[in-house]
């Protein structure tokens, strides 16, 4: 029944552009440099400071791990965080993060010390932490992927997110993301299951055109950039 | 959702009544030209990007049946599940399935207007399903009981006092005062939603072909947790959404929200490839992609309006246009408004219904200019409207009477003699009924034309006053 309703929707469409051929060049024309071009850590880093003050996203740099550690710390203090979730990712192990949540009196929450979906465990906390595969110094775009031990729930639910990143991670640009996105392909035969782009915190101007911050997701979005030396030291 | 594109006329003059409705019209439609304009400026080679999605969108139909044998494949090797459409009854029918098999109770939706154009939500609640707007426009009318008022903003039209009420009386508590406050009211209430619901539909801005990604462009997060939260997602597209690469998927990405707000980027894109994979802990277990077609592969066949397919449903159409900006979004009657619905709503709905929308066009062309694919927006009014007169499928033709005042015209119109005999003889009548001069076609059964629009009266031709009128110059005078 539905095998024929899809043969009669593709007949119709054939006809109707009178049969065309097959033609694989659409795949293949025009293909973007297959390297992405990273911007180097020692080029400025003004404009992204910009576009994320634009987006209404907060920016901090640290020199190494003690400097990235007292940016957290801060978040903790400003936003009165109790409770969080965050990714298993090397670069978040490095910066020690489990201890100086513990040291600072955050709760690590685990959906399976409470026998809950992990969508609801995120709702409960106060801060989300990921690291991010990159940004685009261009428009402030941070790229979040899904992987297990990095759910999508961790940038979303908690009110607050903090994407940390290292100096070697700044694209130059959107289209810079393809050749990214290629190179995830080739190791895994197709694309994660879920890249979120995110510009800025969530936002709504659904009532009286009044733009307001946290309609569903984070009200607020941090972004920390380490310096990478600090981080490879570590590994 | 219920068709009232026949009543265009009165719920135009509705709307042109309502101060509310012009106050909006008047603060929306600048402010957002105006951001998209600056939001264009700032690319280093914005003719080129236009150019190039113009060539994507021709590209894409043109090899239409290929991308969407190549998509259905890619979408199975990530693991998601194609269904295909051929008329709203059925995508409603293979959601309702899919419900009913997994034993869903509830459903969280994403803003969708493919949602709208196959009427959903009626459907699902029906068959005793509970069925939330997420979008806190779309969840403010829902509350309300209305359609939504526009594309980007579905419930603009509402001050901050009514929504204050409206949450007070559905949600309950302390009548709040603040948008922001209101926010997080909504917020909170529909947190709740999300985390019971079993099912998440969305609709998709578009879909990538070679990798089986489904696009979607959001600012609140509400679409992201409708693809996150349930273990079921549903995303309902038209079978002409599809690009073949991701190349293609980043010019879209960098036009679409340029042209819809004038962000530069929306605030959340997301790109979904089949359901969660391996360890992952949130995702969706089940993803299913409804490709529906609904008049689109007729469309596709129509040389004279195939163009319509290119569309991107950016909406800024609507903000240059002279029409839309007078009578606003709900005078069009059903989902799609604005120059780029004129076109659309009259091939997806029974034609006579939406008779008039095509008619409701000045042929000023800001439509066309603004387009960031530069459809020929006006041209494809003309065709409508000739459709319309002419075609007995589109119920046109009309009687050898209703036609001779168009036939008359064209002869008078024929030749410089008899063009100035009809003018004279056009002068002469005016003089006859009405001395002054103004307003001489109202009597008679032309004034069904003239009662909405000021007749300029008959003057005598420039080429006979500039004899008279070059003498006053050439002494100075003031002109007359």
């Amino acid at each position: 029944m539905s095998n024929s309703e899809r043969e009669r929707i593709l007949a119709a469409v054939e006809k109707a552009l009178g049969n065309p051929p097959r033609d694989e060049s659409i795949f293949s024309i025009p293909r973007a440099a297959s390297h992405p071009s990273w911007v180097g850590p020692e080029e400025p880093w003004g404009n992204l400071e910009t576009e994320l003050k634009n987006l209404l996203a907060r920016f901090h740099m640290a020199k190494d791990l003690e400097g990235a550690r007292a940016v957290v710390r801060s978040i903790i203090e400003e936003h009165s965080v109790r409770t969080a979730v965050r990714w298993e990712h090397p670069l978040l192990e490095a910066l020690g993060l489990d201890e100086l949540l513990q040291e600072a009196g955050v709760e690590l929450l685990r959906p399976e010390d409470r026998k809950e979906s992990f969508v609801q465990t995120s709702a409960g906390a106060d801060l989300g932490i990921t690291a991010a595969e990159a940004i685009v110094a261009q428009s402030g775009t941070v790229i979040v992927r899904a992987r297990a031990g990095q759910e999508r729930s961790t940038s979303l639910l908690p009110p607050v997110h903090l994407a940390v990143l290292t100096t070697e991670q700044r694209l130059r640009s959107m289209g810079d993301l393809i050749p990214v996105f290629r190179g995830w392909m080739s190791k895994d035969g197709k694309l994660p299951s879920a890249v979120h782009m995110i510009a800025g915190p969530s936002r709504t101007a659904d009532i009286a055109l009044t733009m307001t911050l946290g309609a569903h997701g984070p009200k607020v979005l941090h972004v920390l950039v380490v310096e990478a030396g600090a981080v490879r030291a570590v590994d | 959702m219920k068709i009232r594109s026949e009543s265009f006329q009165t719920l135009a003059r509705e709307a042109m009544e309502d101060k509310r409705i012009q106050q909006i019209l008047a603060l929306v439609g600048p402010a957002i030209k105006a951001a998209r304009d600056q939001a264009f400026k700032a690319l280093d080679d914005p003719e080129g990007l236009l150019a190039r999605g113009r060539d994507i969108r021709e590209r894409s139909l043109a090899n239409l049946p290929h991308l969407l044998e190549v998509l259905e494949e890619k979408v199975r090797e990530a693991g998601g599940v194609v269904h295909w459409a051929e008329t709203p009854e059925r995508a409603r029918e293979i959601v309702a399935d899919l419900a009913r098999r997994a034993q869903v109770r509830t459903v969280v939706k994403g803003k969708s207007m493919m949602s709208e154009e196959i009427a959903l939500n009626d459907h699902l609640i029906g068959q005793g399903l509970e069925v939330w707007e997420t979008d806190m426009g779309e969840f403010i009318v829902q509350l309300a009981g209305e359609p939504p008022y526009h594309l980007v903003g579905p419930a603009i039209h509402k001050t901050v006092d009514q929504i204050a009420d409206l949450f007070a009386e559905k949600i309950g508590g302390p009548k709040k005062e603040s948008p922001e406050q209101l926010t997080m009211v909504a917020r909170k209430y529909l947190r709740d939603k999300f985390i019971r619901a079993d099912m998440g539909i969305t609709g998709a801005n578009m879909a990538v072909a070679e990798t089986g990604t489904i696009v979607l462009f959001e600012n609140e997060g509400n679409i992201r947790l409708t693809v996150t939260s349930p273990r079921i997602v549903v995303s309902i597209m038209g079978i002409e959404k599809v690009v073949p690469t991701l190349e293609d998927m980043t010019v879209i990405l960098e036009l679409l929200p340029r042209s819809t707000t004038g962000q530069k980027a929306a605030t959340y894109v997301s790109l979904l490839t089949g359901p969660r994979r391996g360890d992952e802990k949130d995702g969706p277990e089940e993803f299913h992609l409804i490709l529906l077609d609904n008049g689109r592969s007729r469309i596709l066949a129509d040389p004279d309006l195939r163009e319509i397919l290119r569309c991107i449903r950016c909406g800024c159409c609507s903000f240059v246009c002279p029409v839309y900006q007078t009578v606003g979004g709900h005078s069009y009657g059903w989902v799609y408004s604005g120059p780029m619905g004129s076109v659309l709503t009259p091939q997806l709905i029974a034609p006579r219904l939406a008779r008039l929308l095509p008619f409701a066009c000045t042929q000023c062309g800001a439509c066309q200019e603004i387009c960031p694919i530069k459809i020929d927006l006006p041209k494809l009014h003309l065709a409508l409207r000739s459709r319309f007169v002419e075609d007995p499928d589109w119920e046109g033709g009309g009687t050898f009477l209703d036609r001779l005042p168009m036939k008359l015209g064209a002869w008078f119109a024929s030749g410089p003699g008899r063009y100035k005999m009809a003018s004279w003889g056009a002068r002469l009548l005016e003089k006859a009924i009405s001395p002054t001069g103004s307003g001489w076609l109202t009597p008679g059964p032309v004034s069904r034309w003239s009662r909405k629009r000021t007749v300029p009266s008959l003057a005598r031709p420039f080429s006979k006053r500039w004899p008279e009128l070059k003498k006053q110059l050439q002494a100075g005078g003031e002109r007359t």
